[in-house]
């Protein structure tokens, strides 16, 4: 074995009598002392030192970071980079062929590099010393502290670390309570958290032979359970809203048809006679398309089968107060169904002209019907139905601001009793409702001359609201980028940040674009970096942050259906039924190509797995390839 | 605390330092059309030699620190493994591989049968655990470079109060479980991740592990090891080897006379005052209450953090990247779009990638997070009810003994016993009962 430590800081410690020994130092006591003060002065000293040298590379280097990298415009090299090669390389842009301003060029950017990289390469170095006075500062320090350590306490052996016990009693206070203090703040952070990931959702093939399997084998008794409502996963998978689930009219569905040709029937897969015209669009949950149609004097639901086209069921509806009162005048482009349905799988709901509201069960059992009243509306009623957990909600604006008539409401899925109703101040207006969550907060959006306004769905509370509507405000809005974006025919585009109370005309509108491609008919649409609409056959981009208008495509034609996205791509929808697709960028719109289907249309198209549904004015159209790809 | 203040600018401005000289500038390449841009080199793999040169260190320093620790009982010895590991393991290999890492890579390896744990992790992984259960915590006296630079930057330790120090050492199994979790999904590998001293060690790195490193150096100045003993979760797993090691570091190389003199020596907390036995009717009642306190506890905390754990594996989803294209592909169908979107998303719709297949991939993905996590968050309770039932119920010991779970062999006690001093020929008085001090 080798020989034990007998010598070296904690000999000498020992020695020098730090505590422990004291009484047996002798005569030598002093001059020990002598010397290890001395010992602890000098580490001292050379700690002192140490500690300005490092401070002072430090500051160098923080300075030569500035140079380097921080501080716009405040380096040398930005410096120079910006007065001097900058406006050279203005010149050589307008004189390119200036062979000896290239060379001066060449010889700056060269100095430039030069000047950086051996900053640099000086800076990593000045980091290993800074390192190094570091270590020598904490060594020296030690040092001085391990010499200056005053004498430890001779303990009472007399009094027993009685208090050992004493002190576990605390530990084990203190470990049960950071037990239950875990616990606790696991319960508060994930109490909410369950599988999100339902396997139904991967339940759908690839092939459009069969559409996502989502509608549950409900039977009536379902559809009238009253405090059903569908999960969030399942309202994503499908199409259950006018413009799809988030109200947008974008679908991420991979490898939907680009080209199809109804007059060959090219990827037309099946096409089925509707009954009654309308000009309200599809609605799809799993397997089932719903629709609706109404003249004057009749009013119709219909369901489809999505894979093969067949009429499953068609309902009347009728309420003896729709029936009794006179027809409402409508524009002929509106129509008596205008509004969408609206879907949550075991039910579907509609609204027509006339204020007739019902509630069918999937198979088509009637659950509820009513009347709103004939509305006072200019047009024609055109506002589409949203769902919020298991309420409906109609907007239903009518006559002027003033009139008071114009209400928000949300009625039972299940019974079609009123939850909550709220008035709005607002006139008559054909904008379809859309629901945001935004910071946690659910929010109804709804716009209307002269107000946009966000209401609690739970409660039908007035959240916010914004000046900024005038006329006749018929574009739905859409909420992208964490802004809810407006438009009018008569005021402005509008990008307001939903996160307010109260009156937001001031405080919320992060920007307003009032020169042009103002909305008419066609609703908002947004892919992120790009706000779009669609008027009078022009399409129109504003920069989704700023308003400014980038660009505008005339595309010769005219629209009423709103325009979307999928496969990437933009795509439009004329009144002759003939889609547009195109690629839209910050510089323009380039169109990659037209496909017809044979016959007019109104309505936005609906998307599922491998399909496209689009309603003509006399048939619905399924679109898809056969093998699926 | 006038002492204070310029050890923590220092500190400051030798983290500034070291974030500015290694800061990564992108200068422009010359935009003049005929600049020829050097090709993109990629460089080659580390050779295996270094591996396993890093293994042989390994061992090498494990045998020199557990026999300066346990024989030579030498402090110095000790300080000058220390030193040599840091600059190796530490400055030289850049932190990297190194056994607290390496647990990641052996839950992987557990987890996913298509990952080979590479030989020299796995040597990394089980060089340490297996002389912990030999001869104690030889790995944390001097070898790893993160307990080494904490430990050398020592100056001044204080005492973490007993409540404290016990309720933060639940930590380090914190940790392991959620380094598991994440390792074991194939998530991310958090430890390294949020390593703090992995920064130092390569004079860059993030922001957030510059801060915390040049943190905790600080704080290690005046605790002793902060990082292994209220974070490490290698550190956990030595700590449960070493309570069945064969020899441990003992303070007195003799009889323990309770003299009390090594009391304060220990900066970490790992020495054990006397606990006396109980006897008789008080022994076999204590020992009626620890067996009903832990058939009581035990299922208890396994079943309630076993449920918190799932909870916590389903949160953790989105850390995985396929979990977290799924929720994103999902926020966006859901109209909760993100300006820009990130690139997962860009890349996703770019590629026209199938959405049900990443949807089935989250469900898939989701149940694993859920038992492992509900495994996981069992085992971390069953740590919790064992822990408390130490504490309640402590292991009777005659003499102050080094806590063998928690001792690091560091060798500062040693010197402070009289019988040591003794040993190495120092002359000393032997301390009587009152403190007086005797005759040598």
């Amino acid at each position: 074995m080798a020989k034990p430590e007998s010598s070296g800081p904690d000999a000498r410690a020992a020695q020098s009598g730090p505590g422990i020994l004291p009484g047996i130092q002798g005569g030598g006591q002093d001059a020990r002392a002598t010397s290890t003060a001395l010992w602890a002065r000098s580490c001292s000293r050379i700690a002192l030192i140490a500690g300005v040298f490092s401070l002072v590379l430090g500051g160098w280097l923080i300075a030569n970071t500035f140079h380097l990298h921080r501080g716009p415009g405040a380096g040398k090299l930005r410096l120079v980079e910006a007065r001097e090669l900058a406006p050279l390389k203005t010149a050589l842009r307008e004189d390119p062929k200036n062979e000896p301003l290239k060379q001066h060029i060449r010889q700056l950017d060269q100095q430039l590099r030069h000047e950086y990289f051996r900053r640099e390469k000086l800076a990593g170095r000045a980091a290993w010393f800074l390192l190094g006075g570091a270590a020598v500062f904490l060594a020296a320090l030690k040092l001085a502290a391990h010499l200056r350590r005053p004498p430890a306490p001779i303990p009472n052996i007399s009094a027993r670390p009685a208090d050992a016990q004493r002190s576990a009693a605390l530990a084990a206070k203190a470990v049960t309570g950071t037990t239950l203090a875990l616990a606790g703040l696991a319960l508060a952070l994930f109490w909410n958290t369950g599988r999100q990931w339902q396997p139904d959702l991967t339940s759908s093939p690839e092939t459009p032979a069969a559409v996502p399997a989502a509608v549950p084998a409900a039977g009536p008794a379902a559809a009238s359970d009253p405090g059903w409502f569908p999960s969030a996963g399942d309202v994503a998978a499908n199409w259950p809203y006018f413009r799809g689930p988030a109200g947008s009219g974008i679908t991420t569905l991979p490898k939907l048809p680009e080209t199809w040709d109804g007059a060959s029937g090219n990827n037309i897969l099946w096409q089925t006679e509707i009954g009654l015209p309308g000009e309200n669009s599809p609605v799809i949950w799993g397997n089932r398309i719903f629709l609706t149609g109404a003249t004057a004097t009749r009013r119709e639901v219909y369901c489809f089968d999505a894979t093969t086209g067949a009429l499953l069921w068609k309902e009347p509806v009728n309420t003896p107060q729709g029936d009794r009162a006179e027809a409402p005048e409508v524009m002929e482009d509106t129509g008596f169904a205008a509004p969408t349905a609206a879907t949550d799988g075991r039910r579907v709901f509609a609204c027509f002209a006339n204020g007739d509201v019902a509630g069918f069960s999937a198979e088509g059992k009637r659950l509820w019907a009513l009347n709103l009243g004939t509305p006072e509306n200019t047009y024609g009623h055109a506002a589409s139905l949203t769902l919020w957990q298991n309420r409906v909600i109609v907007v239903y604006d009518q006559a002027e601001a003033k009139s008071g008539k114009s209400k928000i409401l949300a009625l039972d899925a299940a019974t079609g009793k009123q939850v909550w109703s709220t008035p709005r101040p607002v006139a008559n207006s054909w904008v379809s409702p859309i629901l945001i969550k935004h910071q946690g907060r659910e929010q109804i959006i709804t716009a209307a001359d002269p107000l946009v306004i966000a209401y609690d769905p739970a409660t039908g509370k007035n959240l916010w609201q914004a000046k900024c509507m005038r006329g006749d405000v018929a574009a739905s809005p859409t909420f992208v980028n964490e802004l809810v974006y407006v438009g009018s025919d008569q005021t402005c585009i509008a990008a307001i940040k939903p996160d307010g109370s109260g009156d937001v005309t001031a405080s919320h509108i992060a920007w307003k674009q009032e020169d042009s491609g103002l909305p008419d008919m066609c609703s908002m649409l947004c892919d992120g970096p790009r706000v779009y609409t669609l008027v009078f056959g022009i399409f129109y981009a504003f920069d989704a942050l700023s308003g400014k208008l980038l660009w505008e495509h005339d595309t010769k034609t005219t629209f009423q259906a709103s325009p979307c996205i999928f496969n990437g791509r933009i795509h439009l929808l004329t009144t002759k039924g003939v889609m547009i697709s195109g690629e839209a960028s910050q510089d323009g719109f380039k169109e990659t190509g037209r496909a017809a289907l044979g016959e007019a249309a109104g309505a936005s198209p609906a998307f599922a797995p491998g399909r496209i549904y689009l309603r003509g004015k006399k048939h619905l159209f399924c679109i898809g390839t056969k093998d699926g790809k | 605390m006038s002492r204070v203040w310029p050890v923590l600018v220092l500190l400051f401005f030798l983290w500034v330092g070291l974030d500015a000289a290694c800061g990564v500038e992108r200068f422009p390449p010359p935009d003049f059309s005929d600049h020829a841009l050097p090709p993109t080199v990629v460089p080659n793999p580390q050779p295996r030699t270094s591996d396993w040169l890093d293994v042989a260190v390994l061992a090498l320093g494990l045998a020199a620190a557990s026999w300066l620790s346990l024989r030579q009982r030498s402090r110095r010895g000790i300080v000058i493994v220390s030193l040599v590991s840091l600059a190796y393991f530490g400055f030289w290999r850049r932190g990297c591989v190194c056994a607290i890492g390496s647990i990641q890579n052996v839950a992987l390896g557990l987890a996913d049968p298509t990952y080979a744990v590479p030989l020299a992790v796995m040597a990394l992984f089980t060089l340490p655990l297996v002389v912990a259960l030999i001869w104690g915590r030889g790995f944390c006296a001097g070898v790893c470079p993160h307990g080494a630079i904490q430990d050398l930057v020592l100056v001044k330790p204080l005492k973490v109060p007993g409540w404290l120090d016990e309720s933060l050492r639940v930590l380090p199994w914190l940790h392991l479980a959620l380094a598991v979790l994440l390792a074991a999904t194939g998530s991310l590998f958090l430890i390294c991740k949020y390593d703090p001293f992995v920064g130092i060690f390569r004079m860059a790195g993030p922001r957030f592990m510059l801060i915390s490193g040049a943190a905790l150096l600080v704080l290690s100045m005046f605790v002793g090891r902060p990082y292994c003993r209220y974070l490490c979760p290698y550190g956990a797993l030595l700590g449960v080897a070493a309570r069945f090691a064969r020899w441990r570091p003992s303070v007195t190389p003799d009889t323990c006379t309770r003299c009390r003199l090594c009391e304060s020596s220990c900066p970490f907390g790992a020495l054990n005052p006397p606990m006396p036995a109980k006897q008789g009717q008080e022994r076999i009642a204590s020992g009626r209450q620890r067996i009903v306190l832990l058939a009581l506890m035990v299922p208890l905390a396994a079943l309630l953090f076993g449920w918190l754990g799932g909870k916590v594996g389903l949160a953790a989803l989105p850390l995985h990247p396929a979990g977290k294209l799924a929720t994103l592909v999902l926020a966006q169908e859901r109209g909760e779009i993100f300006n820009p979107p990130s690139d997962e998303l860009t890349a996703f719709r770019q590629h026209g990638a199938d959405r049900l297949t990443v949807f089935a991939t989250a469900v898939a993905l989701e149940a694993r997070f859920l038992t492992l996590g509900r495994w996981l968050g069992a085992i971390f309770g069953l740590v919790l009810a064992l822990k408390l039932a130490r504490i309640f119920f402590p292991a009777s010991t005659p003499d102050y003994e080094t806590d063998s779970g928690r001792c690091v062999s560091c060798a500062r006690c040693f010197s402070a016993c009289p019988y040591e001093l003794l040993r190495r020929g120092i002359p000393v008085a032997l301390p009587q009962e009152g403190g007086r001090r005797g005759e040598t």
